[in-house]
């Protein structure tokens, strides 16, 4: 405000009623000079908070923003905003089981956002065009080896190239993909996606050399010799033995190793009976490319459909097809049958209580043995990492190798990230790890301790962290923003869209994606559901209820101020935020509650 | 034919009011639905502003007058009570809004029908109180309270009250300004004092800290209020000169030659009134005369003593009580009458009609009859009597 002069008469004379303005206007002191923040007990603080989608987010994703410029219409803007933080938006617009949107707040209000229906509608919209990062740093030459084609390891040489680094990636197989190629089946995920989102990763300048399996064809030492550092994404691919015995029996194999032979075109044979063992989602998997490929598998489970770790739209999607889901079956052993099939011992089961991790504990009925006759035994209880190629030279911890947040090892120079280093074995945490590995690795590149930064919370998480593109460091308090912080009065109700799916008749005898997504009008009318939680999206409510004319517009755009020589701390522009970006806090004191 | 809702909301219009910021209550709604209506149609260009509460139709009012356009609210009973705190804000920072109180009973028990005691309670606010007693005058007198408040010489909100259902919601016969004639009557607002302006900062209602001049700032109200008491009049003689019709200025003295009693009212009450009083005076020859009180605020203290003094008793016909206290206008009146001399008519009080209890010619008569039997006593006892209350003898 420039400065005015008086309003009023001189205030060092004394007046009469006749003399004063009429209406008590100012006399004597300026406007400028009533700095009636000077009230103030509690004053408003702008901030950007953490929106519970991203705080659940494996993969780091900027949620908010590209879900909010998709609203917005602004679709170049939203897949940039995506692709920045996740080179693999149609793998994960299809597979990921999306954590964002069990968190969200819209459910309990009247349905979560479908944040991967979103997240897709982008992928699919720019499958065909060329997609540049936001920023591409100036190339540094630093040499960093990447083993390992999977989400991990091609995130993590994304991330890494994007940063300035010289990438090369082995991989042992000839194929690139990791899991997403030759595990997850194509009615989850239309090979063109995975090409095209790969072929886009090495475009940025990775190197690539397949067919080279460290431990076998170049020992990991030389890798060290050859690079600056490592970064480790070689998955989970190992079957350790079961201990059930006759689990060598021929006719009997593992589901990741079936699925995998199928990908790679082998023929299986399915005649006869088939079960598969198991309740996770390559289990399901499974069963399901079993019944596409016209066999009538059982599944058996040890627990209820309850307890089932697999995914509960892959349950709902198999028993849409059909699938035979058996439950409270737990095996014991398998054996030659009378007629040259096998038989599969099996203990009934019960749920009796809960185990030490909380959950139900399935205990055998006495004397309620029995066994199934099968031609064919799928065991897919699970895969865990192969740590052989690393000689003993790393610490591991359980199955894994050990790593903390930040993918580092016991060894400074070598990373690990995806199901190498830790659980839950999913892509977008695959993902988000090969980041964070990333970001630990840059700043190690860049001659930086990253144990002392993890020790600062110096440490980013997330690209717009490290890259300095977010506005204002995100979640710099604990924990994301929930439903009751939001003010609900610039919301109406409105259900979610349902992302389309093939009509069960249609999936038989095929492998044609089940889940469709939205249309796009759909897809963008869905991201215009988000509350935006957290996250200022300029709706101008503070600035216009402001009864002091203190909150400002940032001049060219770019969000508000608050002027404190003005604010009383009154606390409407708070209450009436919509989105939760404006905390009251004690002057000079601790937030309240 | 107009409800006196619609008679308010039609002189609105013609005084071309500006900004509107009203919230709904029974039984003023209409005008609100009306104003609305106007505006919609293009029949009025100004702002409605939709509120959520009286409180903050008052606040958006005061908002919109201090930046220089004419506004206009309207509410009742407790939507007037919650906006208590504001209506002296407006008088204070001498603010000339016009409302239109519809007059309602104040609950507990509630009720939408009428008394006047929602309004009179804000006597001390510093709003210029004029009371009507039909449509017409509702509608004639919102032009006129425009008038009177934008005065140089007045400067303070007015209001103008008449009573829920009876007048809100019946119909009669009104004749409509013409725009032409009001656009001449009234100018266009010009403010000097208060105008808030983005290239002229000003503080307004500034706090005063110690003693400073809050004592000069209340006087100087109390001096636009004696200034008031010259302007009401001119105004309506002005009025009365443009348009061929005027109300009497501050209260209106009917048949008040010879009169020994005078019955003294406001509202619809002084339409029964004037017709008992007529027909006892020609049928039976009482020397009674009648006074309608127009203007509350301010009272017209020297005014009504001038007009009262030889009188030997006044009744007070009132649709409103202060519990405890008796009528409001008869204690005001009792100040007019006896403060600063000795001597007067007898001072009666009828506290009648609450919550819109029906006020007969016959009761009316019976009260001027009474009053006319004492009117020679010396000693009458309790003065404040409440009529037909079942029970009270």
């Amino acid at each position: 405000m420039s400065a005015s002069t008086p309003v009023g008469p001189d205030a060092r004379k004394l007046y009469t009623y006749q003399e004063l303005p009429i209406g008590a206007t100012a006399v004597g002191m300026p406007p400028e000079k009533r700095r009636t923040g000077l009230w103030r007990y509690i004053r408003p603080r702008l901030e950007t908070r953490l929106p519970p989608c991203q705080e659940a987010c494996p993969a780091g994703n900027w949620i908010q923003r590209f879900v909010g410029l998709a609203g917005a219409g602004e679709l170049e803007a939203a897949v940039s905003a995506l692709w920045l933080e996740n080179p693999f938006p149609g793998l994960c617009g299809r597979v990921c089981y999306h954590p964002c949107q069990e968190s969200c707040n819209r459910a309990e209000l009247d349905g979560a956002t479908s944040i991967q229906a979103v997240e897709r509608h982008l992928a699919d919209r720019f499958l065909g065009e060329d997609l540049r990062p936001p920023v591409m740093r100036e190339r540094t030459g630093r040499r960093v080896a990447v083993v390992g084609s999977g989400p991990a390891g091609l995130a993590g040489a994304f991330f890494l190239t994007v940063l300035g680094h010289r990438v090369t990636v082995f991989e042992a197989r000839e194929e690139l993909g990791g899991v997403p190629r030759l595990g997850i089946p194509a009615y989850r995920l239309p090979r063109e996606i995975l090409d095209r989102e790969i072929e886009r990763v090495l475009a940025l300048g990775v190197e690539v050399r397949t067919g080279v399996r460290i431990g076998r064809d170049l020992g990991l030492s030389e890798l060290l010799d050859q690079y600056e550092a490592l970064l480790l994404a070689t998955g989970a691919w190992a079957s350790p033995p079961l201990g059930l015995p006759g689990e060598d029996l021929e006719g009997v194999s593992r589901g990741l190793d079936f699925l995998t032979g199928l990908n790679l075109g082998e023929t299986p044979d399915l005649r006869g009976r088939v079960l598969v063992v198991g309740g996770g989602n390559t289990a399901i998997d499974v069963v399901r490319t079993l019944l596409r490929l016209g066999a009538g598998p059982r599944l058996l489970y040890r627990r209820t459909r309850e307890e089932m770790p697999a995914h509960d739209q892959e349950i709902e999607e198999a028993e849409e097809e059909g699938a035979a889901l058996e439950f409270l079956l737990a095996p014991k052993a398998i054996h030659k049958g009378p007629g040259g099939g096998l038989v599969l011992s099996c203990d009934r089961m019960k749920i009796q209580g809960t185990d030490d991790q909380g959950r139900a504990r399935a205990v055998p009925v006495a004397g309620e043995g029995l066994g199934i006759e099968a031609d064919r035994i799928i065991l897919a209880t699970g895969e865990v990492p192969d740590l052989s190629f690393m000689d003993g030279k790393l610490e591991t911890e359980g199955v894994c190798l050990a790593a903390d947040d930040w993918g580092r090892t016991s060894e400074p120079r070598v990373f690990a990230a995806g199901d190498l280093g830790g659980r839950p074995w999913t892509v977008s945490r695959a993902i988000g790890s090969a980041k964070r590995a990333a970001i630990a690795l840059d700043r190690f590149l860049a001659g930086e301790n990253p144990a002392e930064l993890i020790k600062e919370g110096r440490l980013a998480r997330t690209m717009r962290a490290h890259l300095g593109l977010a506005r204002e460091a995100e979640g710099d308090r604990e924990g994301g923003v929930s439903l009751t912080e939001l003010n609900l009065a610039y919301s109406s109700p409105s259900p979610p869209a349902r992302p389309r799916r093939l009509a069960p008749a249609e999936r038989k005898g095929n492998f044609q994606e089940v889940d469709r997504g939205l249309p796009p009008a759909e897809a963008e009318a869905e991201a215009a559901r988000c509350l935006s939680c957290g996250v200022c999206r300029e709706c101008g409510n503070c600035y216009l209820f402001c009864p002091d004319g203190a909150v400002q517009r940032e001049p060219g755009g770019g969000g508000y101020a608050i002027d404190y020589d003005y604010c009383k701390g009154c606390g409407i522009c708070a209450a009436e935020c919509p989105v939760a970006a404006i905390t009251m806090e004690a002057e000079g004191g601790p937030e309240l509650g | 034919m107009l409800t006196g809702n619609y008679a308010a909301a039609h002189g609105a219009r013609l005084a071309r009011v500006e900004v509107v910021p009203v919230y709904p209550i029974t039984p003023q709604t209409h005008i609100m639905e009306k104003m609305a209506e106007f505006i919609d149609r293009g029949e009025l260009l100004a702002e409605f502003v939709s509120v959520e509460s009286e409180h903050s139709a008052m606040a958006v009012a005061i908002a919109a007058q201090a930046t220089g356009a004419r506004t206009f609210t309207a509410t009742s009973a407790q939507g007037l009570v919650y906006m208590h705190e504001n209506l002296f804000v407006a008088s204070g920072t001498r603010l000339p809004i016009v409302m239109a109180i519809v007059n309602r009973a104040l609950g507990a028990p509630n009720t939408i029908y009428p008394d006047l005691s929602d309004s009179l309670d804000q006597r001390d606010t510093g709003w210029i109180q004029i009371y009507v007693e039909n449509a017409q005058e509702a509608h004639d007198m919102i032009v006129q309270a425009y008038r009177i408040a934008e005065d140089k010489r007045v400067l303070l909100p007015v209001a103008v009250c008449f009573e829920g259902i009876i007048i809100s919601h019946y119909m009669e016969p009104v004749e409509l300004l013409d725009q032409g004639l009001v656009d001449g009557f009234l100018a266009d607002y010009r403010p000097e004092h208060v105008l808030l302006h983005p290239d002229k900062p000003m503080a307004v209602g500034q706090i005063l800290m110690d003693d400073a001049y809050y004592t000069e700032y209340r006087y100087q109200q109390q001096a636009a209020m004696d200034q008031a008491l010259k302007v009401i009049p001119q105004v309506d003689r002005e009025f009365g000169r443009t348009f061929g019709r005027s109300w009497g200025g501050l209260f209106q003295a009917e048949m008040m030659e010879g009169a020994e009693v005078a019955l003294l009212t406001l509202g619809s009450l002084a339409s029964t009134a004037r017709d008992v009083v007529r027909r006892l005076r020609e049928e039976q020859g009482l020397p009674l005369g009648l006074v309608k009180l127009r203007t509350f605020r301010p009272f017209p203290d020297r005014e009504l003593r001038e007009c009262l003094a030889g009188l030997k008793a006044v009744a007070v016909l009132e649709r409103d009580a202060s519990v405890g206290g008796g009528g409001i206008v008869y204690t005001e009146l009792a100040r007019s009458l006896f403060a600063g001399r000795r001597g007067g008519p007898l001072l009666v009080d009828y506290v009648l009609g609450l919550g819109g209890r029906d006020v007969t010619r016959e009761d009316v008569e019976a009260i001027a009859l009474a009053v006319f039997q004492e009117r020679d006593k010396s000693e009458i006892g309790n003065p404040v009597r409440w009529f037909k209350v079942r029970g009270l003898e």
